[in-house]
């Protein structure tokens, strides 16, 4: 059986050379998930026809010389929040609208398919993108490849884990409060939550209008480098982006060389919070020091506002989520899953003036960090305070206790998190890495620079490990 | 002003300076002189800067003799709705709520674009208490009237700007709008008014009502004299963020043309006559305006305005929300310290859920976007701006203010709509023609709205207490 | 604060009716959301602020 690559770089060096056909990279990732779906919970459907007759058209036409680029022939998993033309989109829940953008392909998905990338299947997402796992429910246990009694994060959870084991060279998911970013922390892999407006979000089931981003995750940031600049672009069909707005060459952003750049290091909010891993702080130490090695200026910033903010993001999606779901929640209570439903009721509880003041502190929060980011290039902290969490300990509270994403939601910012190295248990940590609106480019530029000096990125969890050859 | 010997509009009184016929001191003097008679009358300022007005007007007459000509406001004196900041003074707000201290010293941006075009600042007028309610005996603030009827309402909430103009206590003055502030005076005091395209003019320096709604505009004598001023107020500031970054105006009145020759103009009828408490002669001031169109060159036809009533309660639901939003902590304190109109109705924004208000801007982008497909058939819309003419302060509330007005429709969508008179009603009180377009069209509302007052005089009539008076 | 008859309004404005137990855990939890709201409030300077959400008319 065809070794699956670990990067979609790889596999696209390989695909051109001769030395693997998007065939048989797909039917080898197929086969992964054969071998593991059923522990890892990461599909809700699989395409696997499709993705096949893809994968053969990818192949004529590259042997033809009709090259799309990095993405040609790779396969892909799409978050089932985001609607592809080859079946509904669940939103991982029994309340949904099987006719919702049926038969057609959201904007990014269209531009990934342009892009020659090979659509696998529609992947688990904690219910409309929030909550957590409800074994009540007729969907697959979402688990972490890393150790399957630990959640995987989310609500990305199929793409996280799923790119972790190898069922797919890269995803999409989407990111409202950290939902791109913790499954990357937790699972080991990288992930983008780009700037906000960057990338259209039409024929996406919305959480929090405000907050949401569609973003890719995947085993390395030349990955998600060569993903974002397919995806990245206006769209007239989604009003929250700027007019004209444009994405870039990511990839030809990464030059390794962070020289001349000033770093800050964002402790104050981040580390020392009860709980958290024991082995974190010198984890993260080692991080900072191979961005000073690949030459960047370090220096200790202090966010401000940023409890506030970050409780304005909290506050802010269930509202907006709420209205969205108030006419089936009014009907159907209890057809949502018992953790989605406790949550987004949640906006039903904030007056007009809350919301008013909750937007109010994201404009003063955004302002002061524009003024922090007159001093500095980017920011770094940590994604999470811990590794992945067990499913026996997993609860709102633990999960609100482990997370440092919300913050950057409110913002709009791009952050990345990248795998920074592991727990005693052997679980992954992540380590974000923020910058100014619209300098996604160098936010990548520092994750690849880091990514070229380390290997934590590469490191695959025991269980995805191909089966010996026959 | 009462003395018919002095230029009526901006735009004469530009041409009478240079011509040598008029100063800027003595226009200035004049303005005096009307506020000196008729504003115990009319309560249209709240403080008046006349030494610094005389001495700006002094320097203005230098600079022209000088030939440093910096345009058709140079020496043009201005009257400001008391909720904008003008350096030489405090801002009230028209209320005993107010911070002293806030932008103290300094210009808004919109007044330091109009003192660098050389305009005169004679002080600041009264407004409704935080640009929203009805006037509050009980606080200490002069009472505006109409100076058609002075025991009318002048409308509002940019009452002394209205009252002033009309009664030519200044040439022109700033207002705001944010369900009809500047159209609703307009009408009622038969002055030109024009609420521009939303994020076209900074409001940094601008006490909000409701930010997402607001508009600082011109209040004028002449469609003409509002394209001049509209010209210096609009452009990109960095100091407000409700602008789209690098917006600009243009030079509105080198669009004035006459001819308006292939400019399609939809008639809304359906959602504006028959209104019960509609003046009698409602119907027939609009035929009369639409005739006048046509005879200007346009093609005119019926054409109902969508989602009318759900864009209305939508712009007043973010008002309520977002007013109260503002005024949450001062009204936790000092609940009895704020008028009761301003009170009675600001306090309901406490009543929304955030769901609701969030429904109410989602409302807004749909009623934007079947606008947009109305104003894919045709170029501009013109309706009434009112039902009627200005009512009396006997018995007046809210609830019957807000049934006498089609204001409140435009500010959710943004999109640039003029007040215009268009003769006066069955009382004897000024009716005003609105002429709405798609966004960032303000040149070509304005051109249409100019081309109507060249074919009509509606707007050279004066109130006849200036006449009583005499010169 | 009586977060019971607040929660119970509020969700009878949203129209809204979760079943007695859940209700129970809305109204424990209410109070957190309006410490929550509270930091929020002493942040200065909010009046005159903006919101995030900027208002585009149609272009």
């Amino acid at each position: 059986m065809t070794e699956i690559p670990l990067t979609m770089t790889d596999a696209a060096t390989a695909l051109r050379s001769g030395d693997l056909t998007s065939v048989a990279l797909t039917e080898a990732c197929m086969a992964a998930a054969d071998r593991l779906d059923e522990t890892l919970g990461v599909y809700i459907k699989r395409y696997d026809e499709t993705a096949l007759a893809a994968a053969a058209q990818a192949d004529a036409e590259l042997a033809a010389g009709t090259d799309r680029g990095p993405l040609h022939g790779i396969p892909l998993g799409i978050k089932d929040i985001i609607a592809c033309l080859e079946g509904e989109t669940t939103g991982n829940s029994v309340v949904y609208d099987p006719d919702w953008y049926a038969g057609m392909d959201a904007p990014v998905v269209a531009r990934l398919r342009a892009a020659g990338a090979v659509i696998t299947g529609k992947l688990t997402t904690m219910e409309y993108a929030c909550g957590l796992p409800d074994p009540d429910k007729p969907y697959p246990i979402p688990r972490n490849p890393w150790d399957p009694t630990t959640w995987p994060g989310g609500s990305s959870s199929g793409s996280g884990a799923g790119v972790s084991a190898g069922l797919f060279l890269g995803a999409l998911g989407t990111d409202t409060g950290g939902s791109v970013r913790l499954p990357a922390a937790f699972c080991g892999i990288t992930g983008m939550k780009q700037t906000y407006g960057l990338v259209p979000k039409a024929g996406c089931l919305p959480l929090g209008v405000t907050l949401d981003h569609i973003g890719p995750m995947t085993r390395s940031v030349a990955d998600a480098a060569a993903m974002l600049t397919v995806m990245a672009g206006f769209d007239a069909s989604d009003p929250s982006m700027p007019p004209g707005v444009t994405g870039e060459d990511y990839s030809a952003a990464l030059t390794g060389d962070l020289s001349g750049l000033t770093i800050g290091v964002e402790r104050a909010n981040h580390l020392g919070r009860p709980g958290a891993d024991p082995g974190l702080v010198e984890i993260f130490d080692a991080a900072v020091a191979e961005l000073a090695a690949a030459g960047a200026t370090i220096v200790e910033v202090e966010i401000p506002l940023y409890a506030e903010v970050a409780a304005a993001t909290m506050l802010c999606w269930p509202v907006e989520a709420f209205l969205f779901h108030q006419p089936w929640l009014a009907e159907r209570w209890e057809d949502y899953g018992r953790w989605t439903r406790s949550v987004i009721g949640t906006g039903a509880l904030l007056t007009a003036a809350d919301y008013d003041q909750v937007l109010k502190v994201r404009r003063l929060g955004k302002a002061a960090l524009d003024e922090l980011f007159t001093s500095v290039d980017l920011i770094v902290g940590p994604t999470c305070a811990t590794g992945a969490i067990s499913y026996d300990d997993l609860n709102w509270d633990s999960l609100m206790h482990t997370l440092f994403t919300p913050y950057w939601n409110s913002v709009g910012n791009p952050t990345l998190s990248v795998p920074m190295g592991f727990t005693a248990a052997g679980l992954p940590l992540g380590l974000q890495i923020s910058g100014k609106p619209f300098a996604d480019a160098l936010v990548f530029t520092a994750g690849d620079a880091y990514q070229r000096r380390t290997g934590h990125h590469l490191a695959l969890p025991a269980l995805a490990s191909p089966a010996p050859a026959p | 002003m009462g003395d018919a010997s002095l230029p009526f509009t901006i735009t004469e009184a530009a041409a009478a300076l240079r011509a040598g016929e008029v100063t800027s001191v003595g226009l200035t003097e004049a303005c005096f002189t009307a506020a000196d008679r008729f504003d115990e009358t009319l309560g249209v300022f709240i403080k008046r800067y006349d030494s610094t007005a005389l001495a700006a007007a002094a320097a203005a007459d230098a600079e022209l003799a000088a030939g440093t000509d910096k345009g058709v406001l140079h020496g043009i004196p201005l009257g400001i709705k008391d909720i904008i900041a003008c350096a030489e003074s405090e801002t009230t707000a028209n209320s005993v709520v107010y911070d002293p201290g806030w932008y103290a010293g300094q210009d808004a941006p919109v007044i330091a674009r109009l003192r660098a075009a050389g305009a005169i600042i004679t002080g600041k007028v009264t407004t409704m208490e935080y640009a929203i309610g009805l006037p509050d005996e009980t606080k200490p603030y002069p009472v505006p009237r109409n100076p058609w009827d002075p025991a009318t309402w002048p409308g509002g909430s940019s009452s002394g700007s209205g009252a002033g103009v009309s009664a030519g206590l200044f040439m022109a003055a700033l207002g705001t709008d944010t369900g009809g502030s500047i159209r609703i005076p307009a009408a009622f005091c038969g002055i030109t008014g024009m609420k521009q395209t939303y994020g076209l003019v900074p409001k940094a320096g601008c006490l909000p009502l409701g930010v997402t709604l607001d508009h600082i505009g011109p209040m004028t004598r002449s469609v003409a004299d509002a394209a001049a001023m509209l010209a210096i107020l609009a452009g990109f500031d960095p100091a407000d963020p409700s602008m789209p970054p690098g917006v600009a105006g243009a030079d509105y009145p080198t669009m004035l043309g006459g001819d308006l020759s292939g400019v399609r103009i939809g008639i809304d009828r359906a959602n504006h006559l028959g209104k019960e408490g509609a003046d009698p002669m409602l119907e027939a001031r609009l035929d009369e305006s639409v005739a006048a169109l046509a005879e200007a060159g346009a093609t005119v036809v019926d054409t109902t305005l969508p989602l009318f009533d759900e864009l209305t309660q939508a712009c007043m639901i973010t008002m309520a929300v977002e007013a109260f939003a503002f005024h949450r902590s001062w009204m936790a304190e000092r609940w009895g310290d704020y008028g009761l109109g301003m009170r009675s109705w600001v306090g309901t924004g406490a009543l929304y859920t955030a769901a609701d208000y969030a429904q109410a801007q989602k409302v807004r982008r749909i009623g934007a976007a079947k606008l947009a497909e109305v104003f894919s058939s045709v170029d501009l819309m013109a309706m009434p701006t009112c039902a009627a003419g200005s009512p009396s302060y006997d018995g007046l509330d809210m609830g019957a203010i807000v049934g006498l007005i089609y204001t409140p429709y435009w500010n959710p969508v943004g999109c640039p709509v003029l007040s215009l008179p268009m003769g006066l009603g069955a009382t004897g009180m000024p009716l005003s023609l609105s002429i709405a377009g798609p966004a960032f069209a303000d040149g070509l509302v304005l051109q249409a709205g100019d081309a109507f007052q060249r074919l009509t005089s509606h707007h050279r009539a004066t109130p006849p207490l200036l006449a009583e008076v005499g010169a | 604060m009586d977060a019971e008859t607040t929660v119970r309004t509020l969700f009878t404005l949203a129209g809204v009716t979760p079943p007695e137990d859940e209700m129970a855990a809305f109204i424990e939890g209410y109070p957190a959301t309006r410490a929550s709201l509270d930091l929020l409030y002493a942040v200065p300077d909010t009046p005159l602020t903006d919101g995030i959400l900027v208002f585009r008319p149609a272009d």
